[in-house]
């Protein structure tokens, strides 16, 4: 029996918790295949890394111990590559980052940035000098924003792709040494990957009697070994193991699996239409498929993507998007998100389905402005002419064109340290350290014009800084960590002989800024307005963390004007200092396209807050900062509407990179097909009038419990009880208990 | 006599006030005086201030901004005499902590205009609007009367959420105005309605056969009262009644305590200290004998 087993398969399906392969099938210890990585270099030394990394690659491929998982359609395991499941997590293999890894090629890739660091020049080491530690930015090389061209992918497969890179050599002309040796490590990568699918066709084959699923799985290895795929089983299948190849061997994240409901479709109507499988069936496969992905433990999730526009401009909204959908929640994994790529015209039903599931708490959807994909890629790009379909999406949150580019963000800027800054003429005031301008003291700034012009004199310090960086990550970035796999995927890449990192943009993530804005509008208000209180005063506040200044703390903390409140006197200070960040970077950058800017916070609002000290929005010190677009954290107060009117004033062709806005609403508020109604006319509102994306959250419990403990988090949080809405704080404890009890009990 | 109305609150995005997202103008004063109101700031006509003890953070700036001595402090403990409480807003305007809270401002049709007409986009996607509500928000009939004028000229619908216990002059004024009557429906016998609300229920069911005839839209609330109108008795009788009208919807909504602690911010007496809510059973019972009577009847939450 093949079908109808997922329930009772499902605990079979994470084999990869203790690590386990088939006896005698390889090299089963990581430090082992890590020490012959390092004889492979060593012995090398000398040669081009791109041909170094193409061998040991192929090493890996060639000789580490695997295993099929017989109760799944999908999972293997391949030593050092941990795909199928790390229950640690697996990070990102730069050493900043903090995370652990176990991907065997990072010993060559770490050693060559290791290499690289020790010899950069005294202005990148300058520009680096104190960013991590006064917590004013990060930075990192990034190989974590690459998106193969899964359209290529699933055209061509393995041995197509390889085909295709060998007929691109041979029609070009006096190639050159470093165009030879680019196509030379696509010729090997991909040998080794058609390699690696016979050995796993032949590790099914020996374990054929245990499941009648192995014939499968084997004819399925065989087949993606010698063409490209020709049913949507073959074509998950080589998604799913494209995916993991390249972010944990070739250490390139792929951060989006594609748009399924669009690559996939020709597959399902021919597979449905000739009865190879049934809508169920395929429903049972993408169970499967997406707990695979549960198990990597990603920590910032696997994102794909529904909807958006086929090619003559139709939304794209079909059977297929409906399966996806429904095998994700059926699935229940919390690794994985789904960007909806949502147009004026996309229908309600698909709107519908997908908030349904966040209202349950269960599923991590994220919704796309697809009618503002070409003027946003067209602004940052500085190109003309696309179409809406020929955008995607990338990473956490943000657009890109698929196909086109193979973006890096290398770095992230705390906006609000600049405000720290100009308080202390460029030092950060918790370490001592320089990271800033002199912008000169405090005495002689007598009206806002100064004090904003030296904010931004801070601010524009910090994005020199990371642009000196960038040009020297950008122009090595290729060298560091050569992408032959995902290269092998992209025309541009392999029409100019190059690898896929020498072409694309480079995003600049800026994070806290409604802190920053708030503080902005405080100062204005309360020093240069209301005169209540001098610059000089207003430092001592901050440095004594507000001791001493409690009620003007709760003064100004009480103050509406804030951004988040549609109120636009705040709202276009956010709004220039985002437009201020784009127009400051928008230049071409070392790898052929363009710097542009990001509004993501991730956790970093927590991170920078523990770094930043008390600010004149009267937050307190190490105190969490503002997030992504959001608000100041409670200081949205007069609801969502207010909020998402505030974030819709921003111009979302400024940030590309990403610009969610969080929504949270509580469960009384989304109940009923009133409610569902209301989250989907919240949705068409926001985009309606230029919002970029939105991700929405409705409350639990849990989170009722934090408002009760910490109530200034939660000013606009309402809770709808017969017939009104109530603000949760005006509720006495008891009821609020009461609430909380009703919501465990929906639980 | 002042311009304007006496203003209780707005509630931006309300989802369950009538159709699409809408803003809800919460008037006040109220004819009725329901044993168990989950609004009763809106019960008095005139403004009253509450506080919020919970929120008080004793930064004593009330005392010194209070013109009449009704705040006072006994070591770190605020206390507060409503007895010689003006409501006149001063000390809202300073409390650090916003624990106190002045329910009743006079506002103008034009404020109310301004304020609804931020969420206009939402109004139109959704198919929503305004909604006035209350209190009774038709004691105030020529306030709501304008100002709902002022919005159909901004193309925006109105829905007037009333419990029908004012003559029906004050529905013709508004009648031209308002899209949807959400109209309460709490008990058929008089006498029952009487003790329970402090007023009889004839006007109240002769405002809504009216209405019916005119052809209005109407959508009925029920309150779902335990030890008032949670018997099969009741509730058939509030079916039978409601067969004869032209009603587009019920939506019967559950009782709760929930509204304790603004009784006792506004140092009022809650009259139904001990009564449970409803049950799911009590809900789906009800919604089940409405619907016997060919009623499009929902059980809310």
């Amino acid at each position: 029996m093949l079908w109808n087993r997922f329930d009772s398969d499902k605990s079979r399906l994470n084999m990869y918790e203790n690590e386990h392969y088939e006896p005698g099938s390889g090299i089963s210890d990581v430090g082992e295949l890590k020490r012959e990585i390092l004889k492979i270099e060593q012995d090398m030394r000398g040669k081009p890394k791109e041909i170094i990394k193409a061998t040991a690659f192929a090493f890996v491929l060639d000789h580490s111990a695997i295993e099929v998982n017989p109760a799944c359609w999908f999972g293997v395991n391949v030593c050092g590559l941990r795909f199928g499941g790390s229950p640690k997590g697996i990070r990102f293999q730069n050493q900043n980052s903090g995370g652990k890894t176990e991907k065997p090629l990072s010993v060559l890739t770490g050693k060559w940035e290791k290499e690289l660091l020790a010899v950069k020049p005294g202005i990148v080491a300058d520009a680096m000098e104190n960013i991590w530690e006064t917590g004013a930015g990060t930075f990192w090389i990034d190989f974590s924003h690459s998106v193969p061209d899964w359209d290529a992918v699933l055209c061509h497969g393995f041995k197509g792709l390889k085909d295709r890179a060998a007929k691109r050599r041979s029609e070009m002309n006096n190639l050159t040494d470093k165009q030879k040796v680019f196509f030379e490590s696509i010729d090997m990568t991909y040998a080794a990957l058609i390699r690696f699918m016979y050995r796993l066709a032949d590790s099914a084959q020996r374990r054929i009697d245990e499941d009648d699923r192995m014939i499968l799985r084997r004819d399925c290895f065989r087949a993606l070994a010698e063409r490209a795929p020709q049913n949507i089983y073959e074509a998950i299948q080589l998604i799913y193991l494209f995916h993991l190849l390249q972010q944990y061997l070739e250490t390139v994240q792929a951060r989006s699996l594609g748009d399924l409901d669009r690559l996939l479709y020709p597959f399902y109507l021919k597979d449905t239409q000739e009865g190879t499988f049934t809508k169920e069936q395929i429903k049972e496969l993408f169970k499967y498929w997406f707990i695979q992905y549960d198990f990597q433990n990603h920590p910032y999730n696997q994102p794909l993507a529904i909807g958006g526009v086929s090619e003559d401009g139709t939304p794209i909204a079909n059977e297929l998007s409906e399966i996806v959908c429904d095998a994700y929640y059926e699935a229940n994994v919390a690794n994985i998100k789904i960007f909806v790529c949502t147009v004026k015209d996309t229908p309600d039903w698909l709107l519908r389905k997908t908030l349904d599931h966040v209202r349950g708490n269960r599923g991590s959807y994220v919704y796309m402005n697809f009618d503002m994909a070409v003027p946003i890629m067209e602004h940052s790009r500085g190109i003309t002419g696309l179409k809406p379909w020929q955008v995607g999406t990338w990473g956490c949150f943000a657009m890109n064109i698929k196909g086109g580019d193979t973006d890096c963000l290398h770095f992230r800027i705390n906006v609000a340290k600049s405000i720290e800054l100009v308080f202390n003429n460029g030092i950060d005031p918790l370490t001592g350290l320089r990271v800033g301008v002199e912008t000169g003291p405090l005495e002689s700034m007598t009206c806002y014009s100064d004090f904003e012009r030296a904010f931004y004199q801070q601010f524009d310090e910090l994005l020199r800084r990371m642009l000196v960086i960038g040009e020297f990550f950008d122009e090595f970035a290729a060298d560091i960590n050569p992408a032959p796999m995902d290269s092998a995927t992209l025309n541009y890449s392999l029409e100019h002989g190059e690898d896929a990192f020498r072409y694309g943009s480079t995003s600049i993530a800026c994070s806290c800024i409604g802190t920053a804005a708030d503080s902005l509008a405080m100062v204005r208000k309360y020093v240069f307005d209301l005169k209540k209180i001098s610059l000089p005063e207003l430092r001592d506040a901050m440095v004594k963390d507000w001791k001493g200044y409690e009620k003007l703390r709760l003064e100004i903390g009480k103050d509406p004007e804030k951004y988040g409140n549609n109120i636009d006197s705040v709202d276009c200070i956010f709004r220039a200092i985002v437009d201020h960040a784009d127009q400051y970077v928008y230049k071409p950058n070392k790898r052929h396209g363009y710097y542009s800017i990001a509004i993501s916070s991730i956790d970093y609002h927590i991170r920078y807050g523990e770094q930043t000290g008390a600010t004149p929005d009267g937050r307190w010190a190490k105190s969490a900062l503002s997030k992504n677009i959001g608000a100041s954290i409670g200081k949205d107060k007069r609801g969502l509407t207010a909020l998402m009117q505030s974030a819709a004033k921003l111009n979302a062709a400024a940030f590309p990179g990403s610009g969610v806005l969080d929504f949270l609403l509580h469960p009384s508020v989304c109940r009923g097909e009133d409610g569902l109604s209301a989250m989907v006319s919240l949705i068409r509102a926001y985009f309606a009038a230029g919002g970029y994306s939105l991700q929405g959250n409705v409350t639990d419990a849990n989170t009722l419990r934090d408002a009760q403990e910490h109530p200034e988090n939660y000013e606009g949080l309402q809770v709808r009880v017969t017939g009104w809405n109530w603000r949760f704080n005006d509720m006495t404890k008891d009821y609020q208990d009461e609430i909380i009890q009703r919501l465990e009990g929906v639980d | 006599m002042q311009p304007g109305a006496m203003l209780m609150d707005v509630k931006r995005m309300a989802v369950h006030d009538g159709p699409g997202i809408r803003t809800t103008v919460f008037l006040k004063g109220c004819p009725l005086h329901c044993k168990w109101c989950h609004n009763p700031e809106g019960i008095n006509a005139g403004a009253q201030l509450s506080y919020y003890r919970h929120k008080c953070i004793s930064c004593g700036e009330c005392v010194k901004v209070c013109p009449v001595g009704a705040h006072s402090f006994v070591g770190m403990q605020h206390k507060m005499d409503y007895t010689k409480c003006i409501a006149c807003g001063a000390c809202e305007q300073v409390c650090l902590g916003e624990a106190l809270h002045l329910y009743g401002k006079r506002v103008t049709p034009d404020d109310i205009v301004r304020v609804v007409m931020e969420d206009d986009l939402f109004y139109r996607v959704s198919g929503g609007g305004v909604t006035f509500s209350g209190g009774e928000p038709l004691l105030q009939a020529d306030f709501c009367a304008d100002t709902a004028r002022k919005l159909k000229n901004h193309g925006i619908s109105v829905a007037i959420d009333t419990c029908g216990c004012v003559p029906f002059e004050a529905f013709e004024k508004v009648i031209p105005y308002t899209d949807i009557f959400l109209y309460d429906v709490k008990h058929i016998d008089a006498e029952a309605h009487k003790r329970y609300t402090g007023r009889s229920n004839e006007i109240i069911l002769s405002n809504l056969r009216k209405l019916s005839d005119l052809g209005v839209r109407i959508e009925i609330r029920i309150p779902l009262i335990p030890g008032f109108n949670n018997t099969p008795d009741v509730l058939n009788e509030i079916g039978s009644f409601l067969k004869a009208l032209r009603i587009e919807k019920i939506r019967v909504l559950p009782y709760h305590a929930m509204a304790a602690g603004k009784y006792v911010a506004l140092d009022m007496k809650y009259t139904l200290p001990d009564l449970q809510p409803p049950t799911e059973d009590d809900m789906s019972r009800a919604v089940w004998i409405l619907k016997e009577y060919g009623l499009d009847a929902v059980a809310e939450k």
